[in-house]
């Protein structure tokens, strides 16, 4: 035999057992939309929402497994036809506030140990996962998340590489919160991510005074306000935190900057009690006053005092002729 | 030396050959000629009415043979120096007289060729529409008729020890690189054969067989051969064939027509584009559509995910063995189409495309979305005026399916590195095969994959015109 035909030889025999392996055909696949875990008794239950296209109708049905790891669970899931789930496409995770105090690592490290994951799609939290099983229920949930958070700024979208470098960088993290309300399922507020446990959960309100200090409002409606667009500035000035906030409303209305003052005073207050820098003004003082920031990393918040100014414009008319007023 | 005794003797008395004697007074002389080469008129009129008015008039000529040798009307008039010239004569449509032991011969050949046609399989959109014929002479007269010029030069030779054809090296004395010429030359007075029945065989012989993709040229417009002459290649122009080979001939040429030339540079520059597309299209897509179906599914959008599932819900066949089916009916179909008579042509087209793609996605063999990626896999292909660059596209296309087939996309890259690698080791009478894009030739590049135009003197590829690189300069 000569040289060139011991190479192509050896190459067929390299191709062969390197490649083949991950070899699935399309029709051995069930394309998994969504995954909500649960973790109860040590025993991992899992609803997955598969997903097909028949004729011109997108259908969805429901499967469930359990198994005492993930993936066992998973693997536990079969369908009727013994295929092979497929989680590339995955739209969003749902996870209870069980399954992420407890298995949180195992989850995430079975996410990113699965070379199929590409780790772009949303993570929610919800309490129960049983309502996952209507499969109706589950229709563009990812989406719901993205609208109610551009629609209404009382939620806050989190994608799976975004908890990861949250986590790894020590950083907090917004999860959207999933309920059910007539059969229905509603995004209702964030659940608040730190060191691997859940701290708190800010309801709609609160998260839209939060997004409103986070600069992350599009459009909402706040006690009655319609509010078109807000921009917020924090500085740490004088040993005081200076909120500089400019709305925008479709109708101006007097009351609208108190009470909002009013608002954020005593939701800073409520979280200042439980010692949760919940609008992380710990960024504008290390920005402010670096040498003050690093002898009062534990004390900074309790002696932190507020300097808000709201500014409020009316644009009934479309873009022109705003004028703001304080 | 008896040249109609040894004729007769060799050609077993040939039915086509004709021994005609004629008595001119005291003097016998034998009219020798090939039935089928020569035309029977011509013979008449220029040789039998002479012959005739000398036997009326009964004229007395002391030297016969000096006397019709200066008084027949023929432009080619040559003696015979021996029989091996007799013979080549003969079989070159000549009319051959003998007298005693003397003998000449007179062109009176036939016309047997198909006449100069307007081109079949390279068609312009805008610009001259002839295209070459089986005729060596007609062929260069085509070539004359562009370029008006006399170092414009021909070097005859004779291939094939039987069929002895002729064949010529055209190229421009002032422009050509004669090393490039002695190259050609050489190669040719190298080849040792039989016949050359068409320039197909002279094109096969020279060009080395390791060659996936082709290296010479194979043309039947004259302005392309014209083009190229200018251009500072070479052309060989074989008797009985109605194509002319350009060589050398790199990779980027089989994206170029001449048609390039006679209109605007920016929809030129465009066409290419598509050409080069059509190329990768043509190699890439079955290869990508197996990859995307059985490994690497992550790399489509769910929407799409989900279309291919369900077509692909009721095929039986895994996805390589489907492409092949395809791709092979193709090719069964593409060649009964060509080698059927044009008015049953139509109906296979009609039956086999339609028909029969239909039935077998009702069957469940194919799915409609296969059909799709090998129906613009093979029309991306037919791009490609040339035959071999149409084959090395098709070897290439089921080489990445397979390979596809064993390692999805990493197949295809491993498959795009061999044919890189395959293209950048090809070259053409010892120019790389890549130029002008590897090695990189800046001043070549406007008229590379795009075509620029610049107010600049229009200059010839450096490694061709090596003596007269400057268009329209006077040598």
């Amino acid at each position: 035999m000569n040289k060139k035909l011991r190479l192509i030889f050896l190459l067929c025999l390299l191709f062969l057992p390197t490649g083949c392996l991950h070899y699935v055909e399309l029709g051995e696949l069930e394309v998994v939309e969504n995954i909500s875990i649960d973790y109860q008794e040590d025993t991992f239950q899992i609803i997955a929402t598969l997903i097909e296209k028949k004729e011109e109708d997108l259908t969805r049905k429901i499967i469930k497994g359990k198994g005492s790891s993930i993936e066992e669970a998973m693997e536990k899931i079969k369908t009727k036809e013994n295929k092979k789930l497929y989680i590339a496409h995955l739209n969003l995770l749902i996870l209870t506030p069980n399954a992420v105090e407890q298995q949180l690592e195992s989850i995430l490290y079975y996410f990113l140990e699965n070379s199929e994951s590409r780790n772009d799609f949303s993570v929610a939290l919800a309490e129960d996962i049983t309502m996952m099983e209507n499969a109706e229920n589950t229709i563009d949930l990812s989406k719901k998340i993205q609208i109610v958070e551009e629609d209404l700024g009382t939620s806050k979208t989190c994608y799976f590489e975004d908890l990861l470098k949250d986590l790894l960088e020590k950083k907090r993290s917004y999860l959207p919160f999933l309920t059910k309300q007539e059969e229905q399922i509603t995004v209702e507020g964030i659940y608040l991510l730190e060191k691997e446990k859940l701290i708190e959960h800010l309801t709609g309100e609160d998260v839209i005074l939060f997004n409103f200090l986070h600069n992350n409002i599009h459009t909402t409606s706040w006690k009655g306000n319609k509010v078109l667009s807000n921009t917020t500035t924090i500085r740490y000035q004088n040993q005081k935190i200076k909120i500089a906030i400019e709305s925008i409303l479709t109708e101006e209305k007097k009351n609208y900057a108190d009470e909002l003052k009013k608002a954020i005073e005593e939701m800073f207050s409520t979280y200042q009690a439980k010692n949760i820098d919940i609008f992380d003004f710990a960024h504008a003082i290390k920005i402010g006053d670096y040498a003050y920031f690093k002898d009062h990393q534990d004390t900074y918040l309790q002696e932190i005092t507020l300097q808000i100014e709201i500014n409020t414009a009316a644009n009934n008319q479309g873009e022109r002729g705003i004028d703001f007023h304080e | 030396m008896n040249l109609v005794e040894q004729l007769q003797k060799d050609t077993n008395c040939a039915s086509d050959i004709i021994i005609r004697e004629i008595t001119i007074g005291k003097h016998n002389i034998t009219l020798v000629y090939n039935e089928v080469l020569t035309s029977g008129s011509n013979i008449n009129d220029f040789i039998l009415k002479n012959l005739a008015f000398l036997i009326d008039e009964k004229v007395d000529i002391s030297s016969i043979y000096s006397f019709l040798y200066n008084s027949l009307p023929a432009h080619n008039i040559k003696e015979i120096k021996d029989y091996n010239d007799f013979l080549q004569k003969l079989f070159n449509g000549f009319v051959c007289l003998i007298y005693e032991e003397k003998a000449f011969c007179m062109e009176l050949r036939a016309s047997l060729d198909s006449g100069i046609s307007n081109a079949e399989n390279e068609i312009a959109l805008r610009g001259p529409k002839d295209a070459f014929c089986e005729t060596f002479n007609k062929n260069l007269g085509l070539i004359r008729r562009r370029i008006k010029s006399e170092k414009l030069w021909i070097k005859d030779m004779e291939i094939g020890t039987l069929s002895k054809t002729k064949v010529g090296i055209l190229y421009m004395e002032n422009i050509a690189d004669q090393n490039l010429v002695r190259n050609v030359e050489k190669k040719l007075q190298n080849i040792d054969i039989d016949g050359i029945l068409d320039s197909g065989y002279i094109k096969n012989l020279i060009e080395k067989n390791s060659k996936l993709f082709p290296t010479i040229m194979t043309t039947e417009r004259p302005d392309l051969t014209a083009m190229a002459l200018l251009e500072g290649k070479v052309v060989i122009l074989v008797d009985t064939s109605p194509y002319a080979l350009i060589l050398p001939s790199f990779f980027l040429d089989f994206f170029h027509t001449p048609d390039d030339y006679y209109q605007k540079n920016f929809n030129i520059s465009f066409i290419r584009i598509i050409r080069l597309l059509a190329f990768f299209v043509s190699i890439f897509l079955p290869a990508y559509y197996i990859s995307i179906t059985t490994y690497n599914h992550d790399s489509i959008s769910l929407d799409l995910l989900l279309n291919f599932i369900g077509q692909r819900q009721d095929v039986a066949f895994p996805a390589l063995v489907e492409a092949l089916l395809m791709t092979i009916s193709f090719e069964i179909l593409r060649e009964s189409d060509t080698r059927m008579a044009s008015t049953v042509g139509s109906a296979v087209s009609i039956l086999g495309g339609l028909i029969l793609g239909d039935a077998l996605v009702s069957a469940g063999i194919i799915s409609p979305i296969m059909i799709i990626v090998v129906a613009t896999s093979a029309i991306s292909g037919f791009v490609f005026t040339s035959i071999e660059m149409s084959n090395a596209i098709r070897f290439y296309r089921i080489f990445l399916m397979i390979l596809a087939s064993i390692l999805g996309i990493f197949g295809i890259y491993i498959g795009f590195l061999v044919l890189i690698t395959h293209l950048a080791s090809l070259d053409t009478c010892g120019f790389p095969y890549l130029s002008p894009l590897s090695p990189f030739l800046p001043k070549e590049q406007k008229d590379a994959i795009l075509r620029i135009k610049t107010k600049k003197k229009k200059l010839r590829n450096p490694l061709l015109a090596k003596k007269n690189i400057v268009r329209g300069k006077e040598s």
